[in-house]
């Protein structure tokens, strides 16, 4: 049986769900740009107060029950499991239908996801408060994991609205500050990005087996001339390797070659049984024509694009005042103030070659709560670990 | 000599023999010789997945094929690690058993492995990450089954106060490990992409497993009921699977999910 507890808070729960269909419905998507600066910190301001107020006054208020006790955060608990759930198994694409009009098919968008994740955090929030008013009663870890949850999503939802994502695509040499935004409009950045140079790292070459317009998942690497390994029923040696190769129209000889478009390309021995077959094999770039080999069988032994290992962009980023250099990769980006350059990619025709770069510049003014709250999880997470161990050894 | 998965079958039927021989030396009593044995096999697991890691190149982590290794390597240590701590042999039995099915699992689904890392994974926290998720992973399995059989056993008697808080600690530890996990993986996306999270389905399925396990350990302070509480840990490792392996098949999340294997 549920006690009087639970089915007040089960009660809130379908309150909740019947006002967030309804604002869906009436109102459509959730639009978080409502919270951009200055509402968002505003509002930020006012509702900690609120749960500081609640979390101080929760004998002389009697509706702030809603947001303590174990029924409440038993079944806000559920609810934003049963909802994670449904958001993991209706396909997120904002279709319409039922899902779509429950706002089921954009969960992160919709009414009733918010409404349960404000509530959650409202819950988790008042929690925080009592646990730092009573840190010396509290275990510590569940204290900074409550703590720093509570500022995960009180800057995810608060913050949202703050949250400026612009693709830039530059031009080796030539400076630019414009780029789009999400909603694909021209944005102009605070400062100016001028990429000085493009390098790119490949992993060195694949030999598969093409037929029947599939490439074999099998697969030889080739490092060096001299290099040999066996392909299905093939043996392959390479004669010679040409990192950088081009070949004439209608031709099928490499030549070295060190020019822009410049291709790999490989010379191969290929003996099965009596069969031998030699011939250059390359992956072609974007002015040189690649080459398969063909075997006897109606096979051929072919050279895809070769797969990309490492890329960089050095940049020189001026703010007005003053002009700093970096290197952009992928996991590493610069930081330019509340800004932070992600390389995000190149000219793909021509890979090594490109003369572009593609960077995604996301200004998060909320990130420095953010990442302190995920270093305290961490530390609280790691610290769990010995807790535990040292209760049970005081038993 | 190069490791590689063809040579992987020497090496797994020498450590399964290893932990099978442990579980039996653990039946007849015989402590030392089944700490020792067990622990040797782990060590050839760990020499197979350490030489991998040297010929490939890179750490043997990216496939499912590579997280199922460090699956079965953890799991054989947690079964003898909860010998070792609560003398049950039936504990080094399970872990031995879970190991040797994702063992052979491996051995019957060889996949073919390519060397290269994409650039997105090249990243300190990559290693740290998928490690700290199979090591939870592993300790989640060990709570299902523990919870399974607590609440399957012939016995008519309801979990004991010590029994729930094996199970308790087997879920905190696994727990902590997946918020360690997940809020890498924040952190790491924050580094590569520019957003802590995105809701890409490997995310939201993390997210339900946590939360549901999450339950658990609110649950449980005052409460002792069996049913509710086993059903929901089994629930919550489903879940988990979903999380692991399930959105590869899954129709919601098929073309969506970044973190593919
Ligand atoms: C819905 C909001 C939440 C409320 C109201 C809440 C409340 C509680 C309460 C009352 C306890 C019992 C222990 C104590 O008070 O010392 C507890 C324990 C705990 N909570 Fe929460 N909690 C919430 C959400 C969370 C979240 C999101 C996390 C994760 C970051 C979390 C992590 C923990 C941990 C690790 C424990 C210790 C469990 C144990 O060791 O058994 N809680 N929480």
């Amino acid at each position: 049986m549920l006690s009087q507890h639970y089915k007040k808070a089960v009660t809130r729960c379908a309150c909740m769900l019947f006002a967030g269909t309804a604002l869906q419905l009436f109102m459509g998507a959730v639009n978080a740009s409502l919270l951009a600066y200055p509402l968002g910190i505003v509002l930020a301001a006012n509702y900690l107060y609120l749960l500081i107020l609640i979390s101080f006054n929760k004998e002389k208020w009697k509706w702030t029950t809603h947001f303590t006790g174990r029924a409440t955060y038993i079944t806000s608990l559920t609810a934003m499991l049963v909802l994670t759930i449904i958001f993991g198994l209706v396909r997120q694409d904002g279709a319409e239908g039922a899902m779509g009009a429950l706002g089921f098919s954009q969960m992160k968008n919709s009414w009733t996801f918010n409404i349960f994740l404000l509530h959650f955090t409202s819950v988790i929030g008042v929690k925080a408060i009592d646990d730092l008013r009573n840190i010396r009663k509290q275990k510590l870890h569940t204290a900074v994991m409550h703590t720093a949850f509570f500022i995960i999503l009180l800057a995810g939802i608060f913050g949202s609205g703050d949250k400026q994502r612009v693709t830039l695509t530059t031009i080796q040499g030539e400076p630019t500050n414009t780029g789009v935004a999400e909603d694909g409009k021209k944005t102009e950045l605070p400062f100016i990005i001028r990429l000085k140079d493009f390098s790119l790292e490949e992993y060195p070459p694949h030999i598969h087996i093409y037929a029947d317009d599939n490439l074999s998942k099998e697969h030889i690497i080739i490092k060096e001339k001299g290099d040999s390994a066996t392909l299905g029923k093939w043996h392959i040696e390479c004669k010679e390797y040409l990192e950088m190769a081009g070949c004439k129209p209608g031709d099928s000889l490499y030549r070295p070659m060190n020019h822009v478009g410049a291709t790999t390309a490989i010379q191969v021995r290929a003996t099965a049984g009596n069969d031998t077959v030699e011939g250059w094999i390359s992956c072609g770039s974007h002015i040189f024509p690649g080459s398969a080999l063909p075997l006897p069988d109606g096979q051929m032994l072919a050279m895809p694009r070769r797969e990309v290992k490492k890329y960089l962009s050095q940049v020189e980023v001026s703010t007005g005042d003053e002009i700093k250099n970096f290197d952009i990769a992928v996991n590493s980006p610069a930081t330019i103030g509340a800004w932070k350059i992600y390389q995000s990619g190149y000219d793909n025709a021509r890979g090594r070659w490109s003369t572009t770069s593609t960077f995604e510049c996301v200004k998060d003014s909320w990130q420095p709560a953010t990442h302190t709250a995920m270093w305290l999880i961490l530390a609280a997470g790691v610290f769990a670990l010995f807790a535990n161990r040292t209760k049970k050894k005081r038993k | 000599m190069t490791m590689s998965w063809d040579i992987f079958y020497i090496y797994a039927t020498a450590a399964a023999a290893c932990w099978v021989s442990g579980t039996i030396f653990a039946f007849r009593n015989q402590r030392k010789g089944a700490i020792a044995t067990s622990l040797i096999g782990s060590i050839i697991f760990l020499i197979f997945i350490a030489g991998m890691w040297v010929s490939m190149q890179r750490p043997p982590l990216r496939t499912m094929g590579e997280t199922r290794l460090w699956y079965s390597f953890f799991l054989s240590l947690i079964g003898l690690f909860l010998y070792i701590k609560y003398r049950y042999s039936w504990m080094m039995a399970f872990g031995t058993l879970m190991s040797v099915v994702f063992t052979c699992i491996n051995l019957l689904k060889p996949e073919i492995h390519s060397t290269t890392l994409m650039p997105a994974l090249q990243s300190p926290w990559f290693v740290p990450h998928v490690i700290v998720y199979m090591f939870s992973y592993a300790m989640m399995g060990a709570a299902t089954l523990f919870a399974g059989y607590l609440w399957l056993r012939k016995s008519p008697t309801e979990a004991s106060d010590e029994e729930f808080g094996i199970c308790d600690n087997l879920v905190r530890i696994g727990w902590a490990f997946l918020s360690l996990g997940m809020t890498m993986g924040a952190l790491w996306a924050k580094e590569a992409w520019g957003d802590y999270w995105t809701w890409d389905p490997k995310e939201t399925w993390a997210l339900a497993t946590w939360l549901s396990y999450l339950l658990y350990l609110h649950l449980r302070p005052a409460n002792k009921n069996q049913n509710l509480l086993f059903s929901l840990l089994i629930f919550s490792f489903i879940l988990l699977q979903m999380c692991w392996w399930g959105i590869n098949f899954l129709p919601s999340a098929q073309g969506t999910s970044i973190h593919t294997y």
